[in-house]
């Protein structure tokens, strides 16, 4: 699968990034890195743990990666659970594990659509 | 029109009666407090014990049970008294015993005889009865007066003439009725006993005695209807002392003798014998005499009886001159109308304005016509003429008891003055029922009360009218928004039923994003007016070369004008002073929104003019500015121009009508422009063309103030080779990838990975190691604006200058504002666009130390 391919599998702007990074190697390589931040295993762990400011971090975090790889999707997905993280409380964990369960079942398909990048 | 209101005669009799309740407590207190200063009703003294068995020797003490002056038995049945108390103290002081008794004369005889008395009590110091038995005779130990005892009063001895008079012949009883030529019609008795038994019995008249004895007397026996009246001569008393017992004599002479320099005498005296006979409590008293608690309870009934059917009885006594007097001071006019023969009375008039005068006529419903007719206001008359009339105050006071008020507008020379009148009644001392009718000027209260109503309607006003802005406001983004949500609920169904059609999924995608962006800038203009409506603002001002940022903003507008193949020409060579003072962000938010309309307005192959001119400015040290841009697009109607500044107008007769924007764009510019204290004119024709042109002040600075900060203006597109940036990024992608795009550009990049590193890297470097600062705000550790404040703080003024771009997704105006308000000097989005970064960069680039 190119990168393209996946990009278009996954509701990304394949256009905007290759024309924002200039070429698709740098694409491929940063759309690779983003899968080995670790953030959405940290984002996990504190929302696990009721820690509402380091998930704030986390999801923060994995918003601005997926904005600057050009996964505009997902970035919109992981922006619904950033906004009632920013007070840095977890008032509401239902709501917030709803939330989470959603862009874990995103990331995850992202990940399994990356995994198959030639 | 009508008020309940009280009778003021009414208040003041209420008070008088009150008044009359209260003082008569006060009396009754203050003749207590006065009896109890004479010590008329003191309390029952307290008896020094006599000494009894205490001693070795015993003083043996008798007295004449039938002469006994100062002493009488207590309520309890104990022998007490002035000579009782006198003698316990003599025993004491004399350290013996007191063994005291009442005997007969007789008996008090045989015990002297016999040397068993050394004492005897209440010996008249010349009596012949105390020489017969050779009793030896103190010094006086008290005066004693004498009295005459009977049931009928009399005021002096003189009245005894005629009268049967009993006496026992003792002291100089005798002596005293031989002087008052008394002696034909007296009866000697064997003791004092019988002669008060004889009075008794009314085989005599009165009795005439010692007045303690008598006292004595009356008490023991309860002779309650023989009282002691006429008053006449004294004689000294003493104590008598057996003849075998002379050393006695001397001891209780020296014991007078001390008792007296002591004061002990005089207190006795003061204690025993004031009354003479009522030296008894007052509540004893009061429990020998109920009858006298009668008066209180009497006054009490009669004020509480009295207050009662005042309150009740309105229509009250009065005279003429009472309620002259009382009214006059408070009221401008005051009449009285005999209720039977409608006979007015005027008792005051409004000597100012003649109003309520007499006018000749003394029946009240004629003379009210009249008056009326002269002084109320025309509008009033009628419903004023039916208020005064006689039947319709009867009919009101009938129901209304304490009176009512009738409001009316009598003229004047301009307009007219609020007037009440007070309307009573009350009951003349003839009988009648006099109508009683108050008037009194009350325009400014009345004009106040309305001006405070007026404006409390103006606020209401203001309120409904804000609530109903609110209302629109909600209303228009509920349309603005359910719309493109329909289109995007559209396309996504679109989308589902063509999955596998790619064209008209990529076609249904590129349609969503444009919603989703419109959607995005509604949002975002919504938020910012939001923000100037509702906060006050403080302009962020900075020295500048505006003609360069004026440069620069055309230099951007540029690729667009190319694209849409529009004629652009600017033309700045009216601006003499160029360095001024302003708040950039804001000026060019103005300006982009004036350039984007005329873009958008503005068909390809159109032509846009702009031109900024100065003149002269009001203000010492300032410049005006004239900014104008001129197009020749589709222009508008002078309909939408009425409304141009409103929030969501857009214009519908514009032949681009598809491609108006949310109708916030003209609003943001307005509040901002307003912000600025500038001004605004647009003239516009449809299908000829818009002219605006936009006035603002600004404060002239100078070329030095600007180089100071180190800010200057390059054009852009200006090589950036050999510029170096510090990277402050915590997110290690976002980091690599702008490091990436700005290695490409040319720029040599160093990144820090928090703000508190950055600070540091700073501190550490000298002037020329970096050119500008690309800073994130959310950051661990040191956020993007503490590090920007740190760094501004900086000893070396070089780099406390650098210039930091902001570097951040929350891209709302308030994010902006933050970041200027921290000392950011511009503000990039991400994700980065390398394009835009490096028109702002250029704005920083120090080409002349490059």
């Amino acid at each position: 699968m190119t990168v393209q391919e996946c990009y278009e599998k996954i509701s990304g702007d394949f256009s905007e990034i290759v024309s924002r990074l200039g070429n698709e190697e740098r694409v491929i390589r940063f759309s690779k890195k983003f899968f080995d931040t670790g953030d959405m295993e940290n984002l996990e762990k504190s929302i696990d743990a009721n820690d509402g400011a380091n998930s704030f971090e986390f999801a923060h975090r994995l918003k601005g990666n997926s904005l600057n790889i050009g996964f505009t999707h997902f970035s919109k997905t992981v922006e619904t659970l950033v906004e009632p993280l920013r007070c840095r409380e977890i008032k509401d964990p239902a709501a917030i594990n709803v939330l989470f369960s959603v862009v874990k079942e995103e990331y995850i398909n992202m990940k399994e659509v990356f995994d198959q990048l030639n | 029109m009508k008020h309940r209101t009280k009778l003021i005669i009414g208040k003041k009799r209420r008070i008088t009666l009150v008044c009359f309740v209260v003082v008569s407590f006060a009396m009754l207190f203050f003749i207590f407090i006065i009896d109890l200063k004479n010590e008329y009703y003191k309390p029952s003294p307290v008896v020094e014990e006599p000494p009894i068995n205490k001693f070795e020797e015993t003083l043996l003490v008798v007295a004449d049970e039938d002469y006994f002056p100062y002493s009488f038995y207590d309520p309890k049945g104990r022998l007490c008294g002035y000579d009782v108390e006198l003698i316990t103290i003599i025993a004491n002081r004399l350290e013996m015993n007191l063994d005291l008794r009442l005997l007969t004369r007789d008996a008090i005889f045989k015990r002297v005889n016999e040397n068993l008395a050394d004492v005897v009590l209440s010996c008249d110091c010349k009596s012949n009865n105390i020489d017969e038995i050779n009793l030896l005779k103190t010094q006086a130990v008290e005066l004693c007066e004498f009295a005459a005892f009977g049931v009928k009063p009399i005021h002096s001895f003189i009245d005894l003439h005629g009268k049967k008079i009993a006496y026992h012949n003792e002291g100089n009883v005798r002596e005293l009725l031989g002087r008052f030529d008394l002696l034909d019609d007296s009866y000697v008795y064997a003791s004092n006993q019988q002669a008060f038994e004889a009075v008794k019995e009314d085989e005599c008249d009165y009795v005439v005695t010692r007045f303690p004895v008598g006292s004595f007397i009356v008490d023991k026996n309860s002779y309650g209807n023989i009282k002691p009246y006429a008053q006449l001569g004294s004689s000294d008393m003493c104590f008598g002392i057996s003849p075998q017992n002379k050393e006695l004599l001397v001891k209780i002479n020296e014991c007078l003798d001390e008792l007296e320099l002591d004061g002990t005498l005089s207190a006795l005296n003061k204690k025993w014998i004031v009354s003479n006979r009522y030296s008894v409590a007052f509540l004893e008293f009061l429990n020998q005499n109920s009858w006298i608690s009668i008066f209180p309870s009497l006054i009490l009934i009669i004020a509480l009886i009295a207050v009662l059917l005042e309150s009740d009885h309105s229509k009250m006594y009065i005279t003429k001159d009472s309620i002259i007097t009382q009214l006059s001071s408070k009221y401008d006019a005051v009449i009285t109308v005999n209720s039977k023969t409608e006979e007015v009375n005027i008792l005051k008039e409004n000597k100012y304005t003649g109003l309520f005068a007499p006018l000749g006529e003394s029946r009240y419903s004629e003379w009210m016509k009249k008056s009326i007719k002269k002084n109320v206001y025309e509008n009033d008359r009628e419903i004023v003429l039916e208020e005064f009339s006689k039947e319709n105050i009867l009919s009101n006071l009938s129901l209304q008891d304490n009176g009512y008020t009738i409001s009316f507008r009598v003229n004047n020379l301009k307009s007219f003055l609020y007037y009440n009148a007070d309307v009573s009644s009350f009951i003349d001392s003839r009988g009648t029922l006099q109508l009683l009718l108050c008037f009194i000027n009350k325009d400014s209260s009345v004009r106040q009360s309305l001006h405070q109503t007026e404006e409390l309607e103006q606020a209401l006003k203001l309120a409904q009218s804000g609530n109903d802005a609110k209302n629109r406001f909600l209303f228009s983004i509920s349309h603005d928004v359910k719309t493109p949500l329909n289109i995007l609920n559209g396309y996504s169904e679109i989308i589902e039923k063509n999955i596998e059609d790619k064209s008209v999924v990529s076609d249904a995608i590129t349609k969503i994003k444009k919603t989703v962006d419109y959607l995005i800038q509604f949002m975002k203009d919504v938020l910012e007016i939001t923000k100037i409506e509702t906060d006050k603002l403080v302009l962020n001002l900075s020295a500048v070369d505006f003609v360069q940022e004026e440069d620069s903003l055309c230099e951007l507008m540029d690729v667009i004008f190319k694209e849409k193949n529009i004629t652009f020409e600017k033309d700045f060579s009216g601006v003499t002073d160029r360095y001024v003072w302003r708040d950039s962000l804001r000026v060019n938010r103005i300006l982009s929104n004036m350039f984007n309309n005329a873009i958008k307005y503005t068909p390809a192959g159109g032509r846009i003019e702009y031109t900024i001119t100065q003149v002269p400015s009001k203000k010492e040290g300032y410049g005006s500015y004239v900014f104008m841009l001129k197009d020749n697009g589709c222009g508008m109607s002078k309909e939408f121009l009425s409304r141009i500044y409103e929030m969501f107008e857009c214009e519908k007769n514009s032949p681009l009508s598809s491609n108006n924007g949310v109708g916030l764009g003209m609003a943001v510019v307005k509040r901002y422009v307003d912000l600025l204290k500038g001004d605004i004119q647009i003239e516009s024709e449809l299908n000829v063309g818009t002219t605006v042109r936009i006035m603002l002040d600004f404060k002239l600075s100078s070329e030095d103030e600007v180089t100071e900060k180190k800010i200057r203006y390059e054009n852009a597109g200006a090589n950036l080779e050999s510029m170096s940036i510090l990277l402050v990024e915590d997110n290690e992608c976002n980091r690599e990838i702008t490091k990436l795009l700005l290695e490409d550009a040319g720029v040599s990049v160093e990144a820090v990975s928090d703000g508190r590193e950055a600070v540091r890297r700073l501190f550490e470097a000298d002037s020329s190691t970096f050119d500008a600062v690309l800073m994130d705000i959310q950051m661990p550790f040191m956020n993007g604006y503490t590090a920007t404040k740190q760094i501004r703080k900086f000893e070396n003024k070089e780099i406390a200058g650098i210039p930091i771009i902001a570097f951040s997704a929350n891209a709302f105006e308030e994010d902006k504002l933050k970041a200027y308000e921290a000392g950011m000097d511009d503000f990039i989005e991400k994700p980065l666009d390398i394009k835009k970064l490096i028109n702002v960069l250029n704005r920083f680039w120090k080409s002349e130390d490059k």
